[in-house]
């Protein structure tokens, strides 16, 4: 194809940033949930502080259940998961009507999980297809440019979140190491001072997580 | 064949896993919505379709013979073969094509015609469309997944492919592009048909854009990538209709047609598919001089007849419509879609007597047409029995170097058992069409 | 004729429908304001006001009411009231004045795109809506006849009348004024109605309340040959 115009990229940034979100976001509900079951009941207000969400629950029950698939909840995962279909959509022709059917899978996924008990063990679909989607991006887009871009916006998305979650420094090292690899391969416009920025402190003895991460989520300039 | 209605929910299940879907406003909001499908194909056998491709392309062959006659000498309206005035007040008359000829000449080059077939077999042409039909790409998705479900319906049926579509396309726009790249100018998802345009823009290797990256510069139209490099467009394929397409030639307000895109079309630089204006020949009122027309530029008699169709602006006409109001249905010229259909025995006595009112002061905005006894065609209802429904055929006819009739078409039937309105619009369902090759 | 759009290095020219000029352009980058500035001398004279058309093909877009001449029931009561009667002139000379006398002038009082009709029911408008409702009563009389925009003598903003064609002359009326196109009218444009002579058009990208003012200026500068 090889034509990106600045809104198709822009797009194609945000399939990767809210597909990840999903996948990321998802996976720390499941072992949060685990641990509000017995040990730490309240612990949903940690949750939302860590992923930077107002705590609008109110009670575990509460947030177990709207945090998926409340979808007048502007920060549930349901409503990150239609964002991603919404980027995807208008970009048929570029990602594929194969790639794209995994969406519309995870969403389909999260609507009758909604309507089961045993829901948590049904959102494991969720993440099948959220898999298998980037199985087809990795495997059916032939075009490096757009492939380079939805990984971008992965990177940048998983970096953002380890960092709130505070995951060790050597993970935050190796998806940092990955991310770079796109943004230079994707051509996106970024911040050039701002990545030295992030090289310097992510190596500095005292990682200050919070700065990097609002630097890594400013680091691509329109 | 059996094995085709055995695996209906298999498809209906991939249709929704693979987006095939149609946009609704209700109440104001938007939704996607499933577009029925059901598994019982139209069949047309090998030598109905040669007449029917004889047919269709014979009439289009004609129809752009018109508007070239139109927008150029308009030889037709001084020998008075058509009133004047039938083409000066019809909407999609659009002045500032006056003069201009598209490349090669070529004004409808995706034409939509619709069909019906009545109880004593015969085809009758609805309406011609050759502004910007949708449709082609449903019966097209619906076959790749009928062939995957149930491969053994295909294997002793002759159907011939229709996956050829986006090849078809392909080569028409290729056919006048001027030197460029093709892309297909969509308004964006919260059209009716946004999964058609996302997926023949998959389908043909054309650009989809929303016309927001497309820009004019010296008469030329350009395409503009994300890091500002511009590539030269050769020819659109314009899914947004003629008023939308230019803010400074045509609809003043439109935030989603192309600035100056009309000078650069005028002059001969880029391909508009199809070409603006065609409107006003496959404006309702027209409709009924097409076999005049058949006659008139290639000296030939009408190969499919038009449904008998009366012009209340002929006095005679007039008459007849008035005489037989009950038994006839009354179109106004300016609606689409299955809107501003009137059956004359469906009114009561005051609305009866408005309408009559209504039709002597503007004869010009309706026709009136008999009622065709249509071919009903199975369908499944929810309990797997096999019940009748009224069906249209839209058969796609492409121009380019020469006429084409696509070897299939989108069959679309009523869900309401009383009902002639098989638009998706109005809760419409859709068939598979299959041409046998033999 | 001079152009001037300062900010704008790509003027072009062109024709546009019914033989009008068309000057165009675009300016790129960020703005908050342009001007374009139009000068120049023009010659009038009856005889460019009084053209000859033969050809009733030409003539034929013209005899079809259009978006905004579309009559209603205002329009059509008050075409019922009329006793028309002669030649398409006479018809004309009395349709210009009745269309004068049933109007009150109402700077305002109407927005760019309203019909004739919707204007008529008010009985309130400006040039635009004297000349829409006579065209519209016109056509309804068989008469093919168009709008015309351009300028008159003195200083102000620009104006709009009509003409019909009477017998195979099109000839000039202003029902706003209730006169009869002269040599202190510069022709602009014409079209079918309003919307298809425009004197300026265009669309810009971005968050912004838009405004525009016109100014026109017009002096008789007489030129002994």
């Amino acid at each position: 194809m090889g034509i990106i115009t600045l809104e198709k990229s822009n797009n194609l940034l945000w399939l990767g940033r809210y597909t990840e979100r999903v996948h990321t976001t998802l996976k720390y509900y499941i072992e949060a949930t685990d641990r509000m079951i017995d040990r730490d009941p309240g612990y949903y207000a940690i949750f939302c502080e860590k992923i930077g969400i107002p705590d609008i629950y109110g009670s575990r029950e509460a947030f177990w259940t709207r945090y998926p698939f409340d979808t007048d909840d502007p920060n549930s995962i349901f409503s990150n998961l239609y964002r991603a279909y919404d980027n995807a959509i208008v970009m048929r022709d570029y990602i594929g009507t194969e790639t794209m059917a995994y969406i519309q899978l995870a969403i389909d996924d999260m609507k009758s999980a909604r309507r089961v008990d045993t829901y948590l063990a049904d959102l494991m679909l969720v993440i099948d297809h959220i898999l298998a989607f980037w199985g087809c991006v990795n495997d059916l887009i032939y075009d490096e440019q757009t492939r380079n871009i939805i990984k971008l916006g992965k990177g940048i998305e998983r970096l953002a979140l380890y960092l709130s979650l505070d995951r060790p420094l050597a993970d935050i090292h190796r998806e940092y190491t990955r991310m770079k690899q796109f943004l230079r391969k994707s051509h996106m416009h970024y911040d050039e001072s701002v990545l030295y920025t992030i090289d310097n402190m992510l190596f500095e003895d005292e990682v200050c997580y919070n700065t990097v991460r609002s630097l890594i989520r400013n680091l691509i300039t329109e | 064949m059996d094995g085709l209605i055995a695996h209906s929910e298999t498809i209906n299940k991939l249709l929704a896993r693979y987006g095939v879907k149609f946009g609704i406003y209700k109440n104001g909001e938007f939704r996607e919505q499933l577009f029925p499908f059901d598994p019982i194909p139209r069949v047309i056998g090998h030598e109905e379709f040669a007449y029917l491709e004889k047919g269709l392309r014979q009439r289009v062959d004609a129809l752009n013979c018109f508007l070239r006659d139109i927008y150029g000498k308009k030889q037709i309206l001084k020998d008075g073969v058509i009133p004047e005035e039938f083409v000066f007040s019809a909407k999609g008359y659009l002045p500032p094509c006056d003069g201009v000829v598209p490349p090669k000449g070529i004004y409808s080059h995706i034409s939509g015609v619709d069909l019906v077939q009545s109880k004593n077999d015969s085809w009758y042409i609805l309406e011609d469309n050759l502004r910007v039909p949708s449709g082609a790409s449903y019966p097209m998705i619906a076959r790749e997944f009928q062939r995957k479900s149930a491969p053994a319906a295909f294997l002793h049926n002759s159907v011939i492919d229709n996956r050829n579509y986006a090849q078809m396309l392909k080569s028409v726009m290729d056919n006048v592009n001027t030197g460029g790249i093709n892309v297909i100018l969509s308004p964006g998802r919260y059209n009716a048909a946004f999964f058609e345009h996302s997926y023949l823009a998959e389908r043909t290797g054309a650009v989809l854009t929303t016309g927001s990256d497309l820009v004019c510069e010296n008469d030329n139209l350009y395409y503009v990538d994300y890091e500002g490099r511009k590539r030269r467009v050769g020819a659109v394929y314009r899914r947004i209709s003629d008023e939308y397409l230019d803010p400074m030639t045509f609809y003043e307000d439109s935030v989603i047609g192309i600035p100056h895109v009309f000078e650069a079309y005028r002059k001969g630089n880029v391909a508009l598919l199809n070409a603006p204006g065609n409107g006003v020949a496959d404006d309702k009122g027209i409709y009924y001089f097409v076999p005049k027309m058949i006659r008139y530029y290639l000296g030939e008699e009408a190969i499919l007849q038009n449904a008998p169709t009366y012009l209340p602006y002929y006095q005679q006409d007039m008459k007849y419509t008035l005489d037989n109001f009950d038994n006839l249905v009354i179109k106004d010229v300016a609606e689409a879609g299955g809107y501003g259909v009137v059956f004359g025995n469906s009114l009561t006595k005051e609305q009866k007597a408005d309408f009559i009112t209504l039709l002597k002061n503007e004869p010009r905005r309706f026709i009136a047409q008999e009622v065709i006894d249509f071919y009903d065609l199975d369908i499944l209802d929810e309990n797997g029995g096999r019940v009748p429904r009224k069906a249209d055929l839209r058969a796609f006819v492409l121009t380019g170097s020469t006429t084409q009739v696509w070897p299939s078409g989108l069959t679309r039937f009523s869900r309401n058992p009383n009902s002639f309105i098989v638009n998706s619009s109005q809760g419409g369902g859709f068939k598979d069409t299959w041409v046998l090759s033999r | 004729m001079d152009v001037s759009v300062p900010g704008c290095d790509n003027v072009r020219q062109s024709l546009g429908q019914f033989g009008s000029r068309r000057i165009y352009g675009c300016i790129d980058s960020p703005h908050t304001d342009f001007t374009i500035a139009v000068s120049g001398k023009v010659k009038t004279g009856l005889e460019i006001f009084e053209e000859f058309c033969e050809d009733p093909l030409e003539s034929a877009v013209f005899r079809v009411q259009s978006g905004l001449t579309q009559p209603g029931p205002a329009i059509r009561a008050f075409h019922d009231s009329l006793d028309l009667c002669g030649s398409a002139y006479d018809r004309a000379m009395a349709i210009r004045k009745a269309v004068h006398e049933a109007f009150s002038y109402q700077p305002g009082a109407t927005s760019v795109h309203e019909s004739g009709e919707d204007a008529f029911a008010r009985k309130q408008g400006v040039c635009q809506d004297y000349a829409h409702v006579m065209l519209s009563l016109l056509r309804m009389e068989g008469i093919p006849a168009r709008y015309v925009t351009g300028m008159l003598v003195g200083e102000g903003a620009s104006h709009a009348w009509v003409e019909a064609l009477c017998g195979n002359w099109w000839y000039g009326f202003d029902p706003t004024n209730d006169l009869l196109v002269d040599d202190s009218y510069i022709r602009v444009s014409c079209g079918r109605d309003s919307a298809d002579c425009a004197i300026i058009r265009g669309t810009f990208l971005g968050w912004a309340v838009q405004m525009q003012r016109e100014q026109v200026r017009v002096e008789k500068y007489e030129e002994k040959i």
